[in-house]
């Protein structure tokens, strides 16, 4: 009975911060995801990874936690790519609109792609003369 | 949530749509438990959107809230 409510453990790879999270995200997961959040940032990554295969239940403030923590990502011109959503959170995302402004992949290996995708589409922007962060 | 799955037991409802279920009957306690209040903010949008029909009624003391979801509709949110 001792397992915890709620965990998050940072990851780096490359330009992107990995957040694992593990548990239930509701009210009581705010500073967790607060602090794990600040952490990511102090390495400046271009994008943040949200890994949610470990994540069993989503409500509502853990919605608005993750609305809150996008705003952030926004702006400071990060890109947020989640993956390991189940089919159930997934059209939570598409309901509350969050998919409008988050890649949802399936798994690490294709958040891995997305991110290096828009680097390079970034890249490639830049030289033909529009200068937009990925 | 465990009680709202057997519950539901033996009645055709879609996986899917024992999720949605799952997720509203959760976000329209979770606000009574907290704060003696019904669903508000983000919580009321999503029943919203899930149910096929909400029903809150009640008076100083008391709130009642009925989640109606059709057997023979279609899930909401599309598809």
């Amino acid at each position: 009975m001792d397992t915890p409510h709620f965990d998050v453990k940072l990851r780096r790879a490359q330009r992107a911060a990995i957040l694992d999270l593990h548990g239930q995200i509701d009210g009581f997961s705010k500073q967790a995801m607060a602090a794990a959040y600040a952490e990511a940032e102090t390495a400046d990554p271009a994008f943040i990874l949200l890994n949610f295969e470990q994540v069993r239940y989503i409500n509502s403030t853990g919605i608005a936690l993750i609305v809150r923590l996008l705003a952030q990502a926004q702006a400071a011109h990060r890109r947020i790519i989640a993956y390991g959503l189940s089919d159930h959170y997934v059209e939570i995302f598409e309901i509350t609109r969050l998919s409008d402004f988050v890649s949802i992949v399936a798994d690490e290996e294709r958040a891995i792609q997305e991110a290096e995708q828009r680097t390079k589409g970034a890249s490639d922007a830049a030289r033909t003369g529009a200068h937009e962060r990925p | 949530m465990a009680a709202v799955v057997e519950a539901l037991a033996g009645i055709g409802l879609s996986q899917r749509r024992v999720e949605q279920l799952k997720t509203v009957v959760a976000e329209a306690t979770m606000n009574a438990m907290e704060h003696q209040q019904t669903p508000r903010g983000w919580g009321l949008f999503l029943i919203k959107r899930m149910v096929d029909e909400l029903k809150i009624t009640g008076d100083a003391d008391h709130h009642t809230v009925e989640l109606i979801l059709r057997l023979d509709g279609q899930p909401k949110g599309g598809g």
